[in-house]
């Protein structure tokens, strides 16, 4: 190992073990062309402890969640079955017996071997989304976790944090902020088992039909959020309008309220200023 | 209009920079710091990088591609895109109204 390369390893030992785990091979290659780049940089060291320091706390945050979820008696059911508070992820249940909603079965909790592999998950009335099983999976993928008994019954906020954060990007996908679903190109997610094994997911796209909502007049962000929350791929194109005003939605094609595919693609002509 | 990047409170900067720098297509790590430097005069920091890249890639602003050798490329989603252009629009305001009254009050160019 070079002088460059032990410095660098170095500075990735302040990172928590996870981090290093997802992003060590690229972090390692970065510090070393910023080394070479800059060799004296006193503040490269101390910025990457502060950096690390957050990732650590936040960790510690999450596993307090965690427990405290954990040790939560039956809450409400916010695991659903399709159609009771969802318009876009209930579709999954109609599309095979490998994935879909979980059906209520009175906040007591599911066994593992009883899920679905994807279990479509409402926060509220417009946070749906929808989670490979295997993340809820005890880390060493027994089925007598006390954990696993115990998964049903989760608030949907917690189930944010715990997905979205300690996997970061992957897992619970949340309605509006889906890079997935939006360009269906995420086949196998590859997780750490606590053996240092791998296990592999793959996530299939939503493949059955949809009722295009009416985003006309919507800001872009909320328009586009709403739209690849429901999985379809949207294709944005700029126009100029004289009765639209600046960054809102003039028209899509298709246009709200016709049945498309899940994935179809969606032109979004946004106004844009001239 | 939602503004999803000053959502990100301290990271705002660092992303708003990752997600311009993006724009034209993708890159990684090293290579995002070069053209930051170059484009804003900003040098990020790898741990301010890495902790923006997170988190962009947390709200899908941005997503990870497969690694080239060592480095991985990231790559800016349609939500991301429409996510900056939000925000500069809302930045252009600001600095089009600052700039007009300092040359209003202060004669500044």
């Amino acid at each position: 190992m070079n002088t460059v390369e032990r410095r660098a390893r170095r500075l990735l030992r302040w990172y928590p073990r996870s981090w290093r785990e997802t992003h060590e091979v690229e972090f390692v290659a970065l510090l070393e062309d910023s080394i070479v780049d800059r060799p004296f940089w006193p503040g490269r060291s101390l910025n990457i402890v502060m950096s690390a320091m957050r990732v650590r706390s936040t960790e510690v945050r999450n596993l307090h969640r965690r427990m405290l979820l954990s040790s939560s008696v039956p809450l409400v059911v916010l695991v659903v079955g399709i159609g009771i508070t969802t318009h876009g992820f209930g579709l999954l249940s109609a599309s095979g017996p490998t994935k879909g909603g979980m059906p209520y079965n009175g906040g007591k909790g599911v066994p593992y071997n009883k899920m679905p592999d994807f279990l479509s998950v409402a926060i509220g009335l417009n946070d749906v989304g929808y989670t490979p099983k295997a993340y809820l999976a005890a880390p060493d993928g027994s089925a007598n976790d006390p954990l696993l008994g115990r998964i049903a019954p989760i608030f949907a906020s917690n189930l944010t944090t715990l997905l979205g954060h300690e996997y970061p990007g992957i897992g619970f996908v949340r309605l509006g902020s889906s890079p997935w679903v939006v360009s269906c190109r995420h086949e196998n997610v590859y997780s750490e088992t606590a053996g240092g094994g791998q296990t592999v997911t793959t996530i299939p796209c939503p493949s059955t039909t949809l009722i295009l909502p009416n985003v006309v007049g919507m800001v872009t962000p909320s328009a586009v959020g709403e739209l690849s929350g429901l999985g379809v791929g949207v294709v944005i194109q700029n126009v100029h309008s004289n009765s639209v005003s600046v960054g809102h939605i003039v028209s899509t094609s298709p246009e709200g309220g016709t049945r498309v595919h899940a994935r179809q693609q969606v032109v979004v002509d946004i106004s844009v200023p001239r | 209009m939602t503004d999803e990047l000053s959502a990100l409170g301290r990271y705002t900067g660092p992303a708003t920079l990752v997600l311009s720098s993006l724009a034209d297509g993708p890159k990684h790590g090293y290579a995002l710091t070069k053209d930051i430097e170059h484009f804003a005069g900003v040098h990020l920091a790898p741990g301010t990088l890495y902790a923006a890249l997170d988190r962009l890639v947390d709200h899908g602003l941005i997503e990870g591609l497969e690694p080239v050798g060592r480095r991985r490329p990231y790559k800016i989603t349609a939500l991301g895109a429409t996510a900056l252009m939000a925000h500069l629009q809302a930045q252009r305001r600001v600095t089009e109204t600052g700039l007009g009254r300092l040359s209003g009050a202060w004669g500044a160019p």
